[in-house]
């Protein structure tokens, strides 16, 4: 009798487990239906080329175009890139190999904390503390300097605001330190330690072991990392909403203002008045979705590869 | 010599990588200490007790955000932890031995990670448009759908750390499965789960985006869940953008509140951790 | 029979002040393959690692005494461990190819030693190559990826490695406990032949092994070096009771 009753609340719990973990399935599935159910008639009306390249965005004119939002997402989370990877590959290198044991937690939980703070909070910094330091100080002093620069100059033209792409990539650079730290740090570790000292063995320094050894072992782990980070940082929405300015133009120097898919829905989503408009919205969310999701499904099998070993 | 030079580039490179460590925790300090000091000036009990006044005048709290806020994220908590409890369950009992499960865990850590404002676009879609309005239910719908991957992943983690030798010996005491797993193995890593769900919370509180278009914002003291409902961080969003100096004051109120909060839950889940793996 | 490296009164402690190596004297003989046996956690793989320094690679280990090598006390916090390392190379358990290709691996030691020059590197290469019985197997392939060679072949590879820098001493840690019986012959053969080139002190829980290719042996049991003395003697008329025992397998 007793039996019966186990098996039968077995049944009941192992169903219902299932059911929430295949949710999962159900979740991801339904925000792509959606997203493009959603974005048809923006799809049927401008075509995809159409849509993608060109830079018009007319509310008035109905005619909408993701080629500003689209680069501006691209361009802030490649300087975001730029500036994070280096300084997060640093650190996690620090935590790993030279900070002695009682730094390395004292470190590791500061990055952590500095991961938690929310998106909204680095918006109203960089609003309030950044930009205005920006403006007055780093981007007058660049325009001065590296802005005389032939090439590299033209990076540098236009009134520095300080509510610009360059701050705008600052702060994402600033978001995504930790993140790209963290898992280049556990990559770090998963280095045999044999292997590190076969290198010490035959007089290696410090340096030469992590720069030989260490790193060409964690490739494909960093690889996955940054791929992480890239994905999350194409999705950031509140840390650039509030310096980047939501202008619908295709940035030429630094310190334009600029607009990106998130910062796009933000504020343009509860103002969308016509269906063309919010459905053109919603072309530009399903193309941000595919985006991310395609890259962060990459970077989740150089992470796996990178674990397999 | 190229001794000496090797020696030299080796202390040089590691002295960079200690900068850049130096890097990470000036931001962080810059960052808090900054919050701190616009935030605390406006810390008053008008900040809690009293609801926004008419733009333009002086004097308003934000007594409705934080309610609305904690409504919003109790809700989104009681729809979040236990799919994602149960889920990660599933992951690593019932469901290990299969294929999918692999799949379905693959698929959380990438839903993990996944712009938050894109859920946001989904719940407007399948709740606020057909209903017609905002409500703070969508709002903590989409709050709750982007704490399942999370705390389903942690959840799952902590329950394949326990050995599996541990459910052999209460099986072979003749405990069904479903016993074994919530009087044994949820025993077990209870802490591990609770850090989890805590690290959840801590995340889904500080979101903004996928409120922006659910649970909207109001201006007034509500309780209404079927209704647009304020939230604390869509109002910091809108103060913060907006032109008078006191909704800023505001704005960084909150800020400090949330952020005081957010680092709190998160140095305690730390703690936890570290805690269990000490026993 | 020329000292190459002496210890005296050594003794060494691991974090936390744990006591593992007790007031060990020995004289390794240069040109000779010295062997260090004993049952599992006497402290062999310890005193080994004491040679080259590896101990310092951890926080909180420390030696007493002395290890004197081409005149100085090694053991001295002047001692540049770079150099030494370069002088007093290691192979360890596990074969450890570097994720670089075959050609790659051998030549690291030469080009951290500053070597450029493209036919020396060759040169040297194919000299490690050869005198670790591995040329033959590897020539058609030195760009290749080194994971690719078989598990006895990779330690060849790590032996090579260690011969190009051309050391003083090699030290082996249980180089072939890893490896397969045929791979395993393959070594023994190799290290007997390397004799005569470079000074030799293995670590090995085989007991065999050890009379097979050693010139001399120590005992040790508990971190204390119990008998130290030529091959023949230690594996027939042993002078300690423990060694005796050992020897015979009543334990061990």
């Amino acid at each position: 009798m007793k039996k019966q009753k186990g098996k039968l609340t077995d049944i009941v719990f192992l169903s219902i487990t299932a059911f929430t973990a295949f949710s999962i399935i159900a979740i991801s599935f339904g925000i792509f239906v959606v997203l493009f159910k959603e974005s048809l008639p923006a799809m049927n009306k401008f075509g995809f080329e159409g849509f993608i390249f060109s830079t018009e965005w007319d509310p008035v004119q109905e005619t909408f175009g993701a080629a500003p939002a689209l680069i501006g997402t691209l361009i802030t989370s490649f300087f975001a890139l730029l500036l994070a990877v280096p300084i997060a590959t640093g650190i996690a290198i620090f935590i790993t190999e030279i900070a002695p044991s009682f730094l390395k937690g004292i470190i590791g939980t500061a990055i952590e904390l500095l991961a938690a703070i929310p998106s909204i909070i680095y918006g109203m910094w960089g609003l309030f503390t950044l930009a205005p330091i920006m403006s007055r100080y780093i981007e007058p002093f660049l325009q001065s300097t590296v802005g005389k620069l032939p090439l590299l100059g033209k990076l540098f033209e236009g009134t520095p605001l300080g509510v610009d792409l360059f701050t705008a990539s600052i702060i994402l650079s600033i978001m995504i330190i930790p993140f790209t730290a963290s898992i280049a740090r556990d990559s770090f570790n998963l280095t045999p330690s044999v292997l590190k000292e076969s290198a010490y063995a035959i007089g290696a320094t410090k340096w030469e072991v992590v720069k030989n050894i260490v790193l060409p072992y964690s490739k494909l782990g960093v690889l996955g990392g940054v791929g992480l980070s890239l994905g999350r940082s194409l999705g950031e929405t509140m840390a650039v909403a509030f310096v980047l300015g939501n202008l619908n133009q295709i940035p030429t120097s630094l310190f334009d203002a600029a607009a990106t898919v998130t910062v796009k829905l933000a504020n343009e989503f509860t103002e969308a008045d016509k269906d063309i408009y919010l459905s053109s919205l919603y072309y530009l969310a399903f193309l941000l979705f595919i985006m991310s999701f395609t890259i962060l499904a990459l970077a989740k099998v150089f992470l796996l590869k990178a674990e397999r070993k | 010599m190229i001794l000496k030079k090797r020696k030299i580039t080796s202390a040089i490179a590691l002295f960079i990588c200690f900068l850049t460590a130096l890097w990470g925790i000036f931001w962080l300090f810059f960052i808090i200490i900054d919050v701190l000091r616009h935030g605390i000036t406006s810390i008053n009990p008008s900040l809690f007790l009293n609801d926004p006044a008419p733009p333009g005048e002086e004097g308003g709290g934000l007594r409705n955000a934080f309610v609305g806020h904690l409504l919003i994220t109790v809700f989104a908590t009681l729809i979040g932890v236990p799919v994602g409890v149960l889920g990660g369950t599933f992951l690593a009992e019932y469901g290990r031995k299969y294929q999918i499960s692999k799949i379905i865990s693959t698929l959380a850590d990438i839903m993990v990670s996944v712009p938050a404002i894109i859920v946001g676009a989904f719940v407007y879609a399948i709740i606020v448009k057909p209903l017609g309005h905002f409500s703070g239910w969508a709002g903590a719908v989409s709050l709750g759908i982007i704490m399942i991957p999370t705390v389903l992943r942690t959840t799952e983690n902590m329950l394949s750390l326990i050995p599996w030798t541990l459910r052999e010996a209460a099986f072979a005491l003749g405990a069904p499965y479903y016993k074994v797993i919530i009087q044994v193995v949820y025993r077990g890593a209870a802490t591990g789960i609770l850090t989890g769900i805590i690290l959840a919370i801590a995340r889904v509180t500080g979101e903004a985006a996928p409120l922006l278009f659910t649970s909207f914002n109001n201006t007034f003291f509500s309780t209404n869940m079927n209704a647009p409902i304020a939230s604390l961080t869509v109002t910091i969003f809108q103060y913060a953008m907006g032109p008078y100096e006191d909704w800023h004051t505001q704005a960084w109120g909150a800020s400090l509140m949330i952020t005081v909060f957010i680092l709190f839950a998160t140095i305690i889940g730390r703690i936890l951790i570290k805690r269990r793996y000490r026993d | 029979m020329n000292p190459e490296i002496e210890v005296r009164n050594l003794n060494f402690y691991y974090t936390g002040n744990i006591h593992i190596l007790k007031n060990i004297n020995m004289t390794v003989y240069k040109y000779k393959v010295t062997a260090l046996i004993g049952p599992s956690g006497c402290g062999k793989t310890t005193l080994l690692r004491c040679f080259n320094r590896m101990h310092d690679l951890y926080a909180g280990n420390r030696y007493e005494g002395e290890i004197i090598f081409q005149g100085q006390n090694i053991l001295s916090k002047d001692t540049d461990l770079i150099e030494l390392r370069s002088k007093i190379g290691m192979v360890f358990q596990k074969p450890t190819p570097f994720p670089m290709s075959i050609f790659e691996n051998i030549a690291y030691g030469l080009k951290l030693k500053g070597i450029r020059n493209k036919t020396e590197l060759k040169q040297r290469v194919e000299k490690a190559l050869n005198n670790a019985a591995l040329w033959d197997e590897v020539k058609d392939k030195l760009n290749t990826n080194a994971f690719g060679l078989s598990g006895g072949q990779q330690q060849r590879l790590c032996i090579a490695r260690a011969l190009a820098v051309e050391p003083e001493i090699i030290l082996f840690d249980e180089p072939t406990s890893a490896l397969d019986p045929i791979s395993t012959a393959k070594i023994e053969e190799l290290i007997v032949s390397l004799k005569d080139k470079v000074t030799i002190i293995i670590v090995t829980h085989n007991m065999q092994q050890a009379a097979r290719i050693s010139d001399w042996t120590g005992f040790m049991m508990l971190g204390e070096l119990i008998e130290y003395d030529k091959t023949d003697k230690i594996f027939t008329v042993p002078s300690n009771k423990l060694t005796e025992d050992y020897i015979t397998g009543r334990f061990g």
